[in-house]
């Protein structure tokens, strides 16, 4: 009987509004010109970046001020594929003397090599700065102020090789997974591949956080050093949590570039990395829902009023932001699963207390029956 | 020395000579301890007189000076304490509670569950009717069970310090510490968890810190007291009690606090 009350009770609202939310995009290329489908498929890459913020911040507590390194990995990897197809040396190197395609890019000649690496490349860089960072107890800000640092010198690094990167004009006309010569993939179908891979990573992060993994990765949000004395080694969760957020980021990245054809510095620096940071906290941290939600909404809300108020649309967004984290501090989403959470404990409270008189009535009811 | 004698068993801790000091200042001075198997061992004594360091350096959390600590004759002295947690089996409930706020009751416990720490395990980990009866067992010895589905920062205090009673036995620990573990409690609850340790010790050996002296009456086979980091008597809580030493120690103390 407490249990069926229980699990009933465990079912958390934000799941429907996760369905709701892939009703809506699923039919939202039929109703909406074409432009505002990119739109939103990017926007969609946004969203598992978000997500991949999540798993770090919302659910292990690690703010990462520079996740979009991670996320720009991703995207320049594909953007370079693109730039070398056929063997063919790009503008930009030819402007610095080069004259044949570098040994190192080779193997990116192939988008699906490129994408794969897209991936497997930001993993093992986190999981190379989260080894040093974890193994030497670097903890709470500290690790944020090394991220952002890190931020900071990947842009400038990225800048400073111009040669191989095209420097601060980034990468241009990234095709939607054209293979061997194959015309690129239409908007609409590459906007449902986005959607489907999106629907994926969502079901993994769930499935993730739901894992004894991701309980232990909420545990030290909640008390690492508690976690220590139960025999856990919360450096090694934290790696690993980092890496697989790692690699969800370099996706979000592989994805993004192509469906807007670029990738530039702006896309990978201090500022990347802060509006990241500023979808989830909107929509709400450590729920998964709240990212997706924080990204989608920021974002429609930035192109909209930019498109109506072109020169105070930044002002409104900050005020909005402002306005969130006063009054609802945790996010949207957040805000309505602890709304939730607090009409359930009221209801077990009352249960709870109400039951002995229940009891009570039921012996007094007796006798007259 | 002749009640000494009259304890049996072997020793499931053995320290001796331990020593350490912070910048000069001995917290714990050459102390030798021995623990029983199976016995109630409290440690008592006044404020600062080194009980929590002590329990520190069994735990990992502090490294020792000098001196060893022994868990069944295996030197543990200076390992780490996820260590000391998984491999020997010892369990810590910290004075105070320390427990995951933000997570329920129920997810309390599973996390403290023993033998699943290690990525590879916690990744496999399925929570089938052998972990369910215990988690359910655990909540019933801690009176949580209807609470289970609350966040733990939703409980009372006395409430909170038996959840971390609880995750210190889900660890399925041989050896448990609890620093204070009645601290903050109502008379009621504070006999509660008297009954509680005792229905513990059946299966356990237990080290517990306290101070106050009707619940050490009530739980303690064996009493050591800690002063100035030295230890200053031990022996059955009669006969420490009964101590010319410890007295003076205990109302020089009563009369500082009075003082206060």
């Amino acid at each position: 009987m407490s249990k069926v009350k229980s699990s009933l009770a465990k079912l958390p609202l934000n799941r429907y509004f996760d369905v709701m939310m892939l009703i809506f995009l699923a039919v939202f290329p039929m109703f909406v010109k074409e432009f505002r489908v990119e739109m939103m498929g990017r926007y969609i890459c946004y969203a598992i970046f978000a997500l991949s913020l999540d798993l770090l911040w919302g659910y292990t507590g690690l703010l990462s001020l520079g996740h979009a390194v991670l996320f720009g990995i991703g995207g320049y990897l594909i953007g370079i594929s693109y730039q070398i197809q056929n063997g063919v040396v790009p503008a930009f190197m030819q402007r610095e003397g080069i004259t044949e395609i570098p040994w190192f890019y080779l193997p990116l000649q192939n988008p699906i090599v490129a994408a794969v690496l897209g991936v497997l490349v930001p993993a093992l860089f986190a999981a190379l700065i989260g080894y040093f960072a974890f193994s030497s107890k670097i903890k709470g800000v500290f690790f944020t102020i090394i991220t952002l640092a890190l931020a900071q010198i990947f842009k400038d690094f990225i800048i400073n090789v111009q040669k191989y990167t095209n420097g601060f004009n980034g990468l241009q006309s990234i095709k939607r997974f054209a293979i061997n010569g194959s015309a690129p993939l239409s908007k609409t179908t590459y906007y449902y591949i986005i959607l489907g891979i999106a629907v994926l990573v969502f079901l993994f992060c769930l499935w993730l956080t739901n894992n004894r993994v991701g309980k232990v990765c909420t545990s030290v949000r909640e008390n690492e050093a508690r976690l220590g004395f139960l025999g856990y080694d919360a450096g090694a969760f934290k790696i690993l949590i980092y890496t697989i957020s790692g690699a969800i980021a370099g996706l979000a990245g592989v994805l993004y570039a192509p469906a807007t054809s670029t990738i530039t510095t702006e896309d990978i620096g201090v500022t990347a990395s802060t509006m990241v940071v500023i979808w989830v906290a909107v929509g709400g941290r450590g729920n998964l829902t709240g990212a997706v939600f924080g990204a989608l909404l920021v974002n429609w809300a930035q192109s909209i009023l930019s498109e109506h108020f072109s020169s105070v649309w930044q002002l409104i967004i900050g005020v909005l932001l402002l306005a969130v984290i006063y009054f609802i501090p945790n996010g949207i989403i957040g805000q309505l699963v602890n709304l939730q959470r607090r009409f359930i404990t009221d209801k077990q409270k009352n249960k709870l207390s109400e039951e002995p008189v229940q009891a009570a009535a039921v012996v007094k009811a007796t006798p007259h029956n | 020395m002749s009640m000494e004698e009259l304890r049996s068993g072997s020793d499931i801790l053995t320290i001796r000579g331990l020593t350490v000091s912070f910048s000069g200042f001995r917290a714990i001075s050459d102390v030798d301890l021995d623990v029983k198997e199976g016995e109630i061992h409290v440690i008592i004594g006044p404020n600062g007189a080194g009980k929590s360091t002590l329990m520190d350096l069994i735990t990992g959390k502090t490294k020792a000076t000098e001196g060893d600590i022994l868990f069944r004759g295996q030197d543990i002295t200076g390992k780490a304490p996820g260590v000391i947690a998984s491999k020997y089996h010892i369990g810590r409930k910290f004075q105070g509670p320390n427990v995951f706020d933000n997570m329920t009751v129920y997810e309390n416990i599973e996390i403290a569950l023993g033998g699943f720490t290690s990525i590879r395990k916690a990744f496999c980990y399925r929570r089938k009717a052998e972990q369910k009866q215990k988690i359910e067992e655990v909540l019933k010895q801690i009176n949580l069970y209807e609470q289970a589905d609350m966040m733990a920062s939703e409980l009372a205090h006395g409430q909170r310090q038996w959840l971390e009673i609880g995750m210190v036995i889900a660890q399925s620990p041989e050896l448990i510490i609890l620093d204070e573990p009645a601290a903050g409690m109502t008379d009621t609850e504070t006999f509660k968890t008297g009954e509680m340790i005792k229905e513990l010790a059946k299966e356990h050996t237990l080290i517990v810190i306290e101070h106050d002296m009707e619940f050490v009456e009530q739980i303690a086979d064996y009493v050591t007291v800690l002063h100035q980091g030295r230890k200053l008597a031990e022996g059955p809580f009669s006969e420490v009690k009964n101590n010319r030493k410890v007295i003076q120690v205990y109302l020089k103390d009563d009369m500082d606090e009075e003082g206060d």
